[in-house]
C-alpha cells in the first residue's frame, strides 16, 4: 500500500506543478483584468473613454453565434508578432488598407501586436484552431458594408468566386417579396438569387453576428499607464522587416 | 524485481490457464460493451470526418442543411472520435489488461455498464449538440456546457473501478502497463475538471480561458491518449514475443519523464499570441523535451522485440502495435518540430497541425487498439479470427490511409504556411495551393473507411461467435507461419 501511496503522491507533485504554475497562477492573476481609463491627454486620440472601449449586448450575442457555428475551426483572431513568427502584421489585406494600398512603403501596418485586454469583452477568446480562412482580429477595419458582410455569410461565392467558406443559410430567411424587412434584402444575382418573387433577409442572429464581426478591432490606443514606454502606440510595436 | 513477464505465479500451468479463462469470462460483458459502443462511435466519427474533409474543399455540397458546415462537422467528428471511440476502446482494453495483470475476476459489473451507458449518453448529447449549433469552439471541449458533468461522473466511476481492481490484485507485482493505466485514471479527471470549471464556471480573462482550452487539448493527448496507448503497447509486445520488457529502469525513466513533462504541453498552439510569452514558451519546451521519453520507449520496445522482429509478419497484434509505436515517434517529433519558431511559424494553424493530431489519434492510438482487439477478442469469445487475408486488408488500408492522410496534411500545411508568409499576395492563395492535398486527404479517408468496414464485418463475426473453432491463432500469412515459426513462438 505504501507503494501505491507514494506513486499517487509523486503523480500529484509532477502534475500539480504545471497545473498550478501554468494554469492556476495565470488564471488568478488575470481574473481581475479590467478596462483602463485613458488619461486626459490621450482622450482626444482614443475612440472611447477607456481601453478597451467596451461593446454592446448585440456584440456578445454575435460572439455566441461565432462560437456555435465553429468559425474558429477556420478563422483565427490572432496576428503574430513579426520578429520571429511570420508576417501577419504586414498583411495590408487584413488591416483595412486593402491589397492595392500603396502609400507609406516599408512602414508597418497600422495594427499592433495584441494584448490580453483586447479580448476583454469576450468570454473565451477565439484565437483560432486553424487558419484556413483569413485572420479576423481586425475585421472591423476592413471597409465592408453590412450588406456585403451579410452577402458573404449567406453566399460567399457570390462575392468572391475563390472563397471556400460555407454559406450560413440557417442565419437567413427566404421570404416572399414585400413581406416586411425588405429593405435589408441581400442583392443576390444570377445563380445565387432565390427563385422569382422571393428575397433573402437576415435573421436577428445574422445581424448579431455581423455586429460582432464589425466590432473586431484590436488596434485601440494602449494607455501609457499600460504600455509602460510612454508612447501612445497606434502603430505596430515591432518594425522588424519580415524574413520571408 | 517486478518485470513485465507472464511467469510470475507459483500455480501450475493448468491452474493458471483455468484462472485466465475465469477472468476472461468475467470480463466479457463489460469489455465487449466498451468495444461495441466504441466501434459504433468510430463508424459515426469516420463518416463525420469524411463529410468534414469533403466539405473543406467542396463547401457547396448539401449546403442547405445547417449542420453540414465544416465548423460543425469537424468538431463533431473530432469529439465523437475522441470520446466515443478513443476513450471507450481505451477503457475496455484497460479493463481487460487490468483484470489479467491483477489476476482477478470482475465483481459487480453492473456498475461498469451503468457508467458506460452514462458516458455514451454524454457523447450522444454532446455530438448532437455540436451538430445542432451548441458547440463551444474549443478543441475537445466542444460539447455544450453542462455535458461535462455527466462525462466526468461516468469516467470517475470507471476509473475508480480500475483503481479498486488494482488494490485487490492477487500478487504484489506492479507492471509497467498498470502504472500507465492508473496514471491515466488519475490525470484525466484532474485536467477535465480543471478546464471545465475554470472556463465555464469561474472564467478569467478571455485569453486565459483560450490558453486553458489549448492546454486541455494538449494534455488530453499527452496524459490520456499517450499513456493508455503506451500501457497497452507495454503489455502486448512482451506477450507476443514471449519475453519480459528489456529494461525496467528505462521504462521507469520514460514513465516519470512523461509524467514530469506531460502537464506542461498544449499552450504552444498559441505561440505569438496575446498571452504572457512564457506560457507558450514553456509548453513548447516541454513538447521538445518529450523526445527524451519517446527515445527511451523506442529503445526499450526495440530491444524487447529484437530477434523476434519477424513476428511482425505473422502476428496481427504485433504488426498493428509496431505501426503504432512508429507513429508515436512521428507524432512526438512533429510536435517538437512545430514547437520551434522555425517550423512553428509555417505550421501554426495550418493543416499540418491537424495531421500531427490525427497521427497521434489514428496512427498511434487506434492502430495499437486494433492490435489489442486482435489479441483480446479470441480470448473473450473462445474462437479465432476468420481470415488472415481480411486482417491484412484491414492493416494495409489503415496503414496507407493514415500515412497518406499525414502526408497530405503535412505537405498541404507546408504549402499553406509558406504561402501565408507572402504578405503581399492575397491570403486566399494559401488555401488554393493546399487544395489538391485536401482532396488527397478525402481520398485517404475513403481508404480508412474501407479498411474499417472490413474490420467491422470481421469483428461482427467474432461477436456472433462465428470465428474459427481452433486452438491455432490466426496469422497474417498462415502458410508461411506454419512453415517458419517454431512451436514456442506459435503460442504467441
Amino acid at each position: 500500500m505504501t507503494q501505491i501511496r507514494s506513486f499517487i503522491i509523486l503523480l500529484a507533485i509532477t502534475f500539480g506543478l504545471p497545473w498550478f504554475a501554468l494554469i492556476l497562477m495565470p488564471h488568478m492573476s488575470f481574473k481581475d483584468l479590467a478596462a483602463t481609463p485613458y488619461s486626459e491627454d490621450e482622450l482626444e486620440l482614443a475612440d472611447g473613454s477607456s481601453y478597451p472601449p467596451g461593446g454592446a449586448g448585440r456584440v456578445a450575442n454575435g460572439h455566441a453565434i461565432y462560437t456555435a457555428e465553429g468559425c474558429a475551426y477556420c478563422h483565427t483572431q490572432m496576428v503574430r508578432p513579426s520578429d520571429q513568427l511570420g508576417t501577419d502584421l504586414w498583411r495590408d489585406e487584413w488591416n483595412g488598407r486593402g491589397l492595392d494600398w500603396e502609400g507609406d512603403e516599408g512602414k508597418p501596418a497600422p495594427i499592433r501586436t495584441l494584448r490580453p485586454e483586447d479580448y476583454l469583452e469576450e468570454t473565451v477568446a477565439h484565437l483560432g484552431i486553424q487558419r484556413t480562412g483569413p485572420d479576423l482580429s481586425n475585421f472591423g477595419w476592413r471597409n465592408l458594408s453590412e450588406t456585403q458582410i451579410h452577402q458573404s455569410l449567406y453566399s460567399p461565392r457570390s462575392l468572391n468566386g475563390r472563397s471556400n467558406m460555407p454559406g450560413y443559410k440557417n442565419l437567413y430567411r427566404v421570404q416572399r417579396k414585400g413581406s416586411g424587412a425588405g429593405s435589408k434584402a441581400l442583392p443576390l444575382e444570377g445563380e445565387f438569387a432565390p427563385k422569382e418573387g422571393y428575397e433573402v433577409v437576415p435573421t436577428p442572429r445574422a445581424d448579431a453576428l455581423v455586429s460582432y464581426l464589425k466590432s473586431l478591432r484590436k488596434d485601440h490606443l494602449v494607455p501609457k499607464s499600460l504600455s509602460g514606454k510612454g508612447t501612445a502606440a497606434t502603430a505596430a510595436g515591432d518594425d522588424a522587416v519580415p524574413q520571408s | 524485481m517486478a518485470t513485465q513477464s507472464n511467469i510470475v505465479t507459483t500455480a501450475t500451468p493448468e491452474e493458471d490457464a483455468q484462472q485466465r479463462v475465469a477472468i476472461d469470462r468475467s470480463l466479457r460483458i463489460p469489455v465487449l460493451f466498451f468495444f461495441i459502443s466504441g466501434l459504433a462511435w468510430l463508424f459515426v466519427s469516420l463518416a463525420l470526418g469524411l463529410a468534414a474533409s469533403v466539405k473543406l474543399h467542396s463547401p457547396d455540397i448539401l449546403a442547405s442543411l445547417p449542420f453540414m458546415t465544416y465548423g460543425r462537422l469537424q468538431p463533431a467528428h473530432l469529439n465523437a472520435f475522441m470520446y466515443g471511440w478513443v476513450f471507450q476502446v481505451g477503457l475496455g482494453t484497460a479493463l481487460w489488461i487490468m483484470g489479467r495483470l491483477c489476476r482477478i475476476s470482475l465483481p459487480r459489473i453492473a456498475i461498469l455498464i451503468v457508467a458506460g451507458i452514462l458516458w455514451n449518453v454524454g457523447v450522444t448529447v454532446g455530438v448532437t449538440g455540436i451538430l445542432l449549433g451548441h458547440g463551444t469552439s474549443m478543441l475537445f471541449l466542444d460539447f455544450p456546457k453542462g455535458v461535462w458533468v455527466l462525462m466526468f461522473v461516468a469516467y470517475c466511476i470507471i476509473a475508480g473501478y480500475l483503481v479498486m481492481m488494482f488494490k485487490a490484485r492477487r500478487d504484489g507485482h506492479v507492471f509497467i502497463s498498470q502504472w500507465y493505466i492508473l496514471a491515466a485514471c488519475f490525470w484525466f479527471p484532474w485536467i477535465y475538471l480543471t478546464s471545465n470549471l475554470l472556463i465555464h464556471h469561474f472564467p478569467s480573462a478571455a485569453v486565459i480561458n483560450a490558453a486553458i482550452g489549448s492546454w486541455y487539448s494538449g494534455t488530453l493527448l499527452m496524459l490520456w491518449v499517450v499513456p493508455i496507448g503506451l500501457g497497452v503497447t507495454y503489455y502486448l509486445i512482451p506477450k507476443v514475443v514471449g519475453r519480459p520488457i528489456h529494461s525496467y529502469q528505462l521504462a521507469l525513466a520514460s514513465f516519470w519523464s512523461l509524467a514530469l513533462l506531460g502537464g506542461w504541453v498544449g499552450v504552444q498552439h498559441y505561440m505569438g499570441g496575446p498571452l504572457p510569452a512564457w506560457m507558450p514558451a514553456v509548453s513548447g519546451a516541454a513538447m521538445i523535451f518529450m523526445i527524451v521519453p519517446m527515445v527511451f520507449i523506442g529503445i526499450n520496445h526495440y530491444r524487447t522485440m529484437k530477434g523476434s522482429i519477424d513476428l511482425v509478419n505473422y502476428s496481427p497484434t504485433l504488426r498493428f502495435v509496431f505501426f503504432g509505436a512508429i507513429a508515436f515517434a512521428v507524432y512526438i517529433l512533429l510536435g517538437a518540430a512545430f514547437s520551434l519558431f522555425r517550423f512553428g511559424k509555417i505550421f501554426q494553424f495550418s493543416h499540418g497541425e491537424l495531421g500531427a493530431q490525427m497521427t497521434a489519434l489514428y496512427g498511434f492510438f487506434t492502430m495499437v487498439m486494433f492490435g489489442a482487439i486482435y489479441f483480446i477478442m479470441p480470448r473473450l469469445m473462445g474462437c479465432e479470427w476468420r481470415s488472415g487475408k481480411w486482417i491484412r486488408f484491414h492493416f494495409w488500408f489503415s496503414a496507407y490511409g493514415t500515412s497518406a492522410m499525414l502526408l497530405c496534411l503535412l505537405m498541404g500545411g507546408l504549402f499553406q504556411g509558406q504561402q501565408a508568409m507572402a504578405y503581399e499576395a492575397e491570403h486566399v492563395l494559401s488555401w488554393e495551393v493546399a487544395q489538391g492535398f485536401l482532396v488527397g486527404r478525402s481520398i485517404a479517408w475513403v481508404f480508412i473507411i474501407l479498411s474499417n468496414l472490413m474490420f467491422f464485418f470481421h469483428i461482427l463475426l467474432m461477436i456472433c461467435r462465428l470465428g474459427r473453432r481452433s486452438g491455432q491463432a490466426t496469422y497474417i500469412h498462415p502458410e508461411k507461419a506454419a512453415k517458419e515459426m517454431n512451436p514456442a513462438q506459435a503460442q504467441a
